[in-house]
């Protein structure tokens, strides 16, 4: 491969011959510097005082959530109080539960959505003009996934995210613009990403 | 003018040294080229860097050539990089040389020292050899502190060894040339560096013990990080080469304003000079540190070492070929 300065090719001497440019466009993507975050004290922050719409309004940190907004409306597979039921990877239908809100969590969702694409475009169309955060957990995360033949997986988890194949699907969804960090864990290989959209 | 250089890239110190020149002769406003000899057919290999679609006006060989620079006519010129002795000794570069220099139409060697030996080949220009001043340069580090990494190394004088340990160049005279610095001085220090071979380790590991180095000998350390080899010149007071009858790149060290011992550096007007044996390297060692400010070793490099001289004496001598 060419290199674009002496500096990046006297960093890569002795390291053989090096993919090619077609694969290292393809293939090989820089992850950008980001700082780990405490991922509840960041979105208990964001929500403290605003109406909040939770997709995917289960467990703890929704419960957290009720407490700080000042209003909260959620959607789930289930109903409870304050939780519409909708199936988010239905396609037949066109459009999600409207709100009128000032922010939108997403908290370790999109990894159980057999159509994320679909959930996001739509998410994007209706509320793309609305902060929205969203948190998976990191392909990468430095306690893996695969131990002894074991796989370590919330069994109702279809797919594993990294940096680059979120910020893809983000991008397909039509999002451009986004803050993102890590949670648990050191840069890069952390327990999870969490990325700011507004 | 448009120069091609031919190198593979491996970690050497051939490589270095090509990348400084490289950088060099950009500054110096010529276009530049420079990528792998050949593929494996025997064609010019994937470029590396710079300029792609111009016919060089010269072409620079560093070890190797492709076959299409055998019969294109443009002037050519092998670098010699290596040791003569070690050219012979690992049993392949001097006969590639020799098969090399009917086809090249000079050699540029950068020692006056080898320069006897490669003008027995070929037409032999000589230049100096020059660093990267901007690569290698002072920078403040603090005093020493234990456990501290980027502070100065222990020791009045700190005394460093970082060259490629490989067979026969090794630090052994060094050591025992610090049991005699010791005496004189009980506050100095080594520390080697660079050590890559697990052998070489124990070796060194077990001489310390049986020895008795430990109260100087305080480093024995694996490879150093290319960006991190400007601050340890930077981290210690002298650094010493154990080459001879030559010298390579441990005149980075003037680059960082650090003195040098080395047996293979020979320049009349430098004032610490050695052989290769405990006694003398012992001997200069002492002479520098008493008088270390002697000599502004920054400003050594820059008179003596600088790369963009070398290559404008380069420039000079493809110029008589065009």
């Amino acid at each position: 491969m060419t290199y674009a300065t002496l500096d990046d090719l006297r960093s890569q001497l002795g390291k053989g011959p090096g993919p090619s440019d077609a694969y290292t466009q393809k293939m090989l993507h820089p992850i950008p510097d980001a700082p780990v975050v405490d991922r509840v004290t960041l979105i208990l922050d964001r929500c403290q005082g605003k109406r909040v719409l939770d997709f995917g309004a289960t467990g703890s940190l929704s419960l957290k959530i009720r407490e700080v907004c000042a209003a909260y409306h959620g959607v789930d597979r289930e109903a409870a109080s304050d939780v519409v039921p909708f199936d988010l990877d239905d396609v037949h239908e066109p459009a999600l539960p409207r709100f009128d809100v000032d922010i939108i969590i997403c908290g370790e969702l999109l990894e159980h959505l057999s159509n994320p694409g679909w959930f996001l475009a739509r998410l994007c169309e209706q509320y793309g003009h609305i902060a929205t955060i969203i948190t998976v957990p990191n392909a990468f995360a430095k306690q893996g996934h695969l131990r002894d033949g074991i796989e370590n997986v919330n069994i109702d988890h279809v797919c594993w995210y990294s940096f680059r194949t979120l910020k893809t699907l983000l991008a397909r969804a039509g999002y451009t613009g986004y803050w993102f960090g890590w949670y648990h864990g050191q840069p890069l290989t952390a327990e999870g990403l969490i990325v700011v959209l507004e | 003018m448009n120069i091609s250089h031919f190198m593979r890239k491996e970690k050497s110190g051939l490589a270095f040294t090509t990348l400084e020149l490289v950088k060099a002769e950009e500054q110096l406003g010529h276009g530049v080229c420079l990528r792998e000899p050949t593929d494996t057919e025997g064609f010019p290999g994937p470029i590396l860097y710079g300029q792609n679609g111009w016919t060089p006006d010269v072409e620079c060989i560093h070890s190797q050539m492709p076959m299409t620079s055998y019969a294109n006519r443009i002037p050519k010129f092998l670098w010699m990089h290596g040791e003569p002795l070690s050219s012979i000794g690992n049993g392949v570069s001097m006969k590639a040389i020799v098969d090399m220099a009917p086809k090249v139409d000079a050699f540029i060697a950068m020692r006056k020292e080898e320069f006897a030996v490669w003008s027995s080949i070929k037409r032999t220009y000589l230049v100096s050899k020059g660093i990267d001043l901007e690569r290698f340069h002072p920078v403040d580090v603090p005093t020493h502190v234990d456990n501290d990494h980027s502070s100065k190394l222990s020791g009045e004088p700190a005394v460093l060894y970082v060259e490629h340990w490989r067979g026969q160049r090794n630090p052994l005279y060094l050591c025992v040339a610090m049991q005699q610095v010791w005496l004189r001085y009980p506050k100095a220090r080594l520390h080697l560096y660079n050590c890559t071979n697990p052998k070489m380790f124990e070796t060194f590991r077990a001489l310390s013990q049986h020895n008795k180095w430990w109260p100087f000998l305080r480093t024995i350390n694996g490879p150093v990080k290319d960006t991190e080899i400007n601050r340890l010149y930077n981290r210690a007071d002298i650094v010493v080469s154990c080459l001879y009858p030559l010298y390579a790149r441990s005149i980075e060290a003037f680059g960082a304003g650090k003195a040098l011992i080395a047996p293979g550096y020979t320049d009349p007007e430098y004032p610490w000079h050695c052989d290769l044996e405990p006694e003398s390297m012992a001997k200069a060692i002492m002479d520098c540190w008493d008088d270390y400010g002697r000599l502004d070793y920054r400003q050594w490099a820059e008179r003596k070492h600088n790369v963009l001289d070398t290559v404008k004496q380069t420039i000079d001598i493809y110029g008589r070929y065009l």
